[in-house]
C-alpha cells in the first residue's frame, strides 16, 4: 500500500539478512519489507508472519529475530531513538515484540540500515559489529559470561560513540525472564528476548556511523516536529511530575487508583507509609542530574550517584517501583537501586523475574515450597537480601534458579494446582500490572498481543479522568474518563492498539503520545511528520487502519501459532474472585458478566467472532488482508458467514 | 567595543538528549546526522558526567531567530549570550 518511497527520505534503503547458520551477510533493499507497513513494529512482524512456521520453537534456530527502526527514527522527531526487536515469543509461543529506547535505534540508521534481519544459530558466540554500512560477524567468546555493562564497556573500548545492545548471562543461559539491556538501563524486556538471542549465541550487537538521515520535505517536516515539540516542551502538568521528579512519582499516583501491584497481587494498593521510605523524593538526594532518552524534551530519568555504596546509575522507572517496592514489597531504597542495577547488568526482565520471584514467595509463605526447594533461603516479602540471591540464581539457573527460569505458568505448573494459584500471569506471561480497579486498563493488558501487559491498547484515560465530551468525540463513547465503568471500554482500546502501532511503527517513542496526556501528539501529528518524512500523503484514517492491520496481523500470528482465541482473552481468576482489599477503590474486581460484555465490544470494534474470538473473513477481506485469512482458513481457525 | 554572540553553556543542566547534535546537523546540512554536528555531547554511563564539544563550523545559526541547538535545548542548558568575550 505506501511505505516506498524510493529510499531517497526517511529510511537508508538499506537493510540486512544475517544467516548465523553459515555465517552469510546479505544487504538488501529495505523497500522489499514496507510494501504494507512504513517500518519498525510493523515490519518485523510481517516478515515474522510470511515466513515462521508454527512448528518453530521459539528457542530453535529457526526462529527469526528482527531489529528494526521506523522512518523518524534518529530524526528532530520527539523521542526518536527508538528500537523495535521483533520475534516469536519464548514465553507464550505467540506473538514477541519489544521496544528500547537509549541511543542504539537512532545510531543503527546512522550505520546505514533500517533492519538487522537475524536467522539460524553461531556454532559459537558471536556479536554483530555494525559500522559505515558494513556489517560483521565477530566472535564472542571473550564477551560470553560477562554482563551487559562489562560487554558494552568492553564493545566501547575505543570509541563511546559505539552504541550496543546486549545479552546478560541471563539470556546465555535461555532464562524466560531475560531481556536485552541498551546504555546499561534501557531494557527491551518481555516475551524472553533475551533468551531467544542467547539461543542463537548472539552475545551482542554494536552499531557506529555518520549516514544522515534525509527527509523529503524539510521545511514541512520542521514545522511539524515544531507542533509536537511544543506540546511536549510546555505542557506543564507532564513537564512538572517528570522533569522534577522522574517517573517514579507516578507510583503515588498509581497508588491512588489503586494499579499498584502489592504482595503478588494481594492487595492493588501499597500501604501509603510506604512513600515515607522508597518514594521518589527519598531518591532525590542522590540525584545527580536529570536523564532524557534520546532526543526527548520531556527528561524523564534521573542518574543518581553514591560514592559510599560505590553505585553510580542511570535511576529505575515507576515499573522497578511497581515490581520490587509494589509486588516483591522491598522498602529499603538501598535494596531498591541494588536490584535495579543487578537486574540490568544481568539481563533481566524487570516485571517476569519480579512476578516469578514473587509468585516463590507466595508459595514459600503458603507453605508450598520450603528451605529444601529454596537451597536454604527463607523467602519473606521485602527481604531484599534474599531477593538479590533469588535474582542472581534466576540469571544463573542455579538450584531453585533452574525452576524459576521457566517463567511463573511453567514453574507453578512443576509445583502442581495450589501454586497455580499464585501464578499471575496473561497467556503464559508474567502479569506486571494491578488491573481490578480499572476496567478499560484491564482490557488493554489482558488482550495484548504479546501476552499481557500495558503497551498495546491499555488506555490511560480513566486516570487522567478524561472528560465525557472529549471521549466521545474521540471514541464514540462517553465513558473513557471513568475508570470503573465497563462501558464503552472496547472501543477505546481498539483505538490505542492502532496508536500505538502506528507510534511503533513511526520508530518513535510512546510516551510522545495522547496515550500519556491528551494533550501530547495524536494521530494527526504523527501522520503530517510520515508525510512529511516520506513524501507520501496519506490521510491520518489511512494511517490508523494501518494500525489496525497490524493488530490482525499479530493477532493471527497469536491464533495460528499459540491457539489463542476467546478463552485467552481473561483475566488470571483470582482477580475475578479476590477484591482489592485498601485504598479509593477497595472491594473492585473484575466481574466475569460484565468481562463478557466488555469482550464482545472489544471484538466488534476489531470484526471478530464474539464465541470463539477468532478473525472473520469478512472482516479480514475488508482489511484487504486476503492472504492473512487464507493462512487463517488454512490452520481452521478462520470465521466464515456474516457475525 | 565589539559585540560577540556566543554559546553558552550550564553542563550541570545538560540531559544527554543529543537533541542539538540533531538540530545542528538540520541547519547546516538539511539532513540529521550528529558525525556532521558542531556541538558533541558525551554522557558517561558510568559517572554521569558530560562532555560537550563545539567546533569551528559553528555559525550560531546566524539567519535564524536563535541558535537550533538552543531553540530545541530542553533543559535549558545550552543558552546564548550576548557577550564581550566568547566562552
Amino acid at each position: 500500500m505506501i511505505g516506498t518511497n524510493g529510499f531517497s527520505y526517511g529510511y537508508t534503503g538499506k537493510s540486512c539478512i544475517v544467516n548465523l547458520d553459515n555465517e552469510k551477510v546479505e544487504i538488501v533493499a529495505t523497500d522489499k519489507y514496507t510494501e504494507d507497513f512504513v517500518g519498525g513494529r510493523g515490519v518485523g512482524q510481517s516478515i515474522l508472519f510470511k515466513e515462521l512456521s508454527p512448528e518453530v520453537n521459539p528457542l530453535d534456530s529457526g526462529n527469526i529475530m528482527v531489529f528494526g527502526t521506523g522512518p523518524l527514527t534518529g530524526t528532530l522527531t520527539p523521542i526518536s531513538g527508538r528500537l523495535t526487536i521483533d520475534f516469536k515469543n519464548a514465553v507464550t509461543g505467540g506473538v514477541g515484540f519489544s521496544n528500547v529506547g537509549g541511543y542504539f535505534g537512532a545510531e543503527l540508521k546512522y550505520a546505514g540500515f533500517d533492519f538487522i534481519i537475524v536467522r539460524g544459530k553461531a556454532e559459537k558466540p558471536v556479536y554483530l559489529d555494525i559500522k559505515e554500512g558494513r556489517v560483521e560477524i565477530k566472535d564472542a567468546s571473550n564477551l560470553w559470561g560477562k554482563t551487559t555493562w562489562e560487554t558494552e564497556d568492553i564493545l566501547r573500548k575505543n570509541d563511546k560513540r559505539i552504541q550496543v545492545l546486549s545479552i546478560g548471562p541471563a539470556g546465555e543461559n535461555l532464562v524466560k525472564s531475560a531481556c536485552v539491556i541498551v546504555k546499561k538501563k534501557h531494557a527491551a524486556g518481555r516475551c524472553g528476548v533475551g533468551a531467544v538471542m542467547g539461543s542463537k549465541n548472539l552475545k551482542a550487537i554494536a552499531v557506529r556511523g555518520s549516514n544522515p538521515v534525509k527527509v523529503a520535505k524539510p521545511q514541512e517536516f520542521m514545522e511539524a516536529v515544531d507542533k509536537c515539540w511544543e506540546l511536549l516542551d510546555k505542557n506543564e502538568s507532564i513537564n512538572e511530575r517528570y522533569r522534577t521528579h522522574g517517573t517514579h512519582l507516578n507510583t503515588e499516583r498509581a497508588n491512588v487508583s489503586c494499579t499498584v501491584p502489592y504482595r503478588n497481587f494481594q492487595d492493588d494498593h501499597v500501604p501509603e507509609e510506604k512513600f515515607t521510605k522508597v518514594g521518589q523524593r527519598v531518591f532525590e538526594k542522590w540525584k545527580k542530574r536529570d536523564i532524557a532518552e534520546f532526543n526527548s524534551p520531556i527528561y524523564m530519568s534521573n542518574f543518581y550517584s553514591l560514592p559510599e555504596e560505590d553505585i553510580y546509575t542511570e535511576g529505575f522507572e515507576q515499573n522497578h517501583a511497581w515490581d520490587y517496592i509494589g509486588r516483591l514489597d522491598i522498602d529499603d531504597p538501598l535494596m531498591v537501586l541494588k536490584t535495579h542495577i543487578l537486574c540490568n547488568s544481568l539481563g533481566l526482565d524487570i516485571d517476569n523475574s519480579s512476578g516469578v520471584i514473587a509468585w516463590a514467595i507466595d508459595c514459600f509463605q503458603n507453605g508450598l515450597l520450603d528451605e529444601d526447594d529454596t537451597d536454604g533461603l527463607k523467602l519473606e516479602w521485602g527481604d531484599g537480601e534474599v531477593i538479590i540471591e533469588l535474582i542472581k540464581k534466576l540469571a544463573y539457573r542455579e538450584g531453585i534458579g533452574r525452576l524459576l527460569a521457566r517463567g511463573v505458568r511453567e514453574a507453578a505448573r512443576e509445583i502442581g494446582p495450589p501454586a497455580e494459584e499464585y501464578a499471575f500471569h496473561i497467556k503464559g506471561q508474567e502479569l506486571a500490572e494491578s488491573i481490578r480497579a480499572a476496567k478499560g486498563w484491564a482490557l488493554g493488558v489482558v488482550t495484548a498481543t504479546r501476552g499481557g501487559g500495558h503497551l498495546n491498547g491499555a488506555p490511560m484515560t480513566g486516570f487522567q479522568k478524561m472528560p465525557r465530551d472529549m471521549s466521545m468525540d474521540k471514541f464514540g463513547t462517553p465513558y473513557a474518563g471513568d475508570q470503573q465503568d465497563y462501558r464503552g471500554k472496547g472501543r477505546v482500546v481498539a483505538w490505542f492498539e492502532r496508536l500505538k502501532a502506528i507510534v511503533d511503527m513511526c520508530g518513535v517513542g510512546w510516551h510522545s503520545s495522547f496515550w500519556v496526556d491528551y494533550n501530547l501528539c495524536d494521530e494527526k501529528n504523527y501522520t503530517e511528520l510520515i508525510n512529511a518524512c516520506l513524501g507520501i500523503e496519506i490521510t491520518e484514517e489511512e494511517f490508523m487502519l494501518m494500525g489496525e492491520k497490524l493488530h490482525n496481523l499479530e493477532k493471527a500470528f497469536n491464533t495460528i501459532h499459540a491457539g489463542f482465541s476467546r478463552e485467552d482473552d481473561y483475566p488470571p481468576e483470582q482477580l475475578m474472585k479476590q477484591e482489592v482489599k485498601t485504598g479509593e477503590f477497595r472491594g473492585e474486581l473484575l466481574e466475569k458478566e460484565k468481562w463478557d460484555l466488555m469482550l464482545d465490544e472489544y471484538y466488534e470494534m476489531h470484526n471478530w467472532d464474539k464465541s470463539t474470538g477468532l478473525q472473520t473473513d469478512k472482516g479480514l477481506q475488508q482489511l484487504g488482508m486476503s492472504e492473512v485469512a487464507e493462512r487463517l482458513e488454512k490452520y481452521g481457525k478462520l470465521i466464515k458467514g456474516d457475525q | 567595543m565589539i559585540e560577540k554572540k556566543c554559546l553558552c553553556l550550564d553542563l550541570e543542566k545538560c540531559t544527554g538528549c543529543r537533541s542539538c547534535e540533531l538540530a545542528c546537523s538540520f541547519h547546516l546540512y538539511s539532513h540529521f546526522n550528529p558525525e556532521q554536528s558542531a556541538v558533541k555531547v558525551l554522557l558517561d554511563e558510568k559517572t554521569g558526567e558530560v562532555e560537550f564539544r563545539l567546533n569551528s563550523s559553528c555559525d550560531l545559526c546566524l539567519k535564524e531567530e536563535e541558535p537550533l541547538c538552543v531553540k530545541y535545548c530542553a533543559s535549558g542548558a545550552l543558552i546564548r549570550s550576548d557577550m564581550q568575550l566568547s566562552r
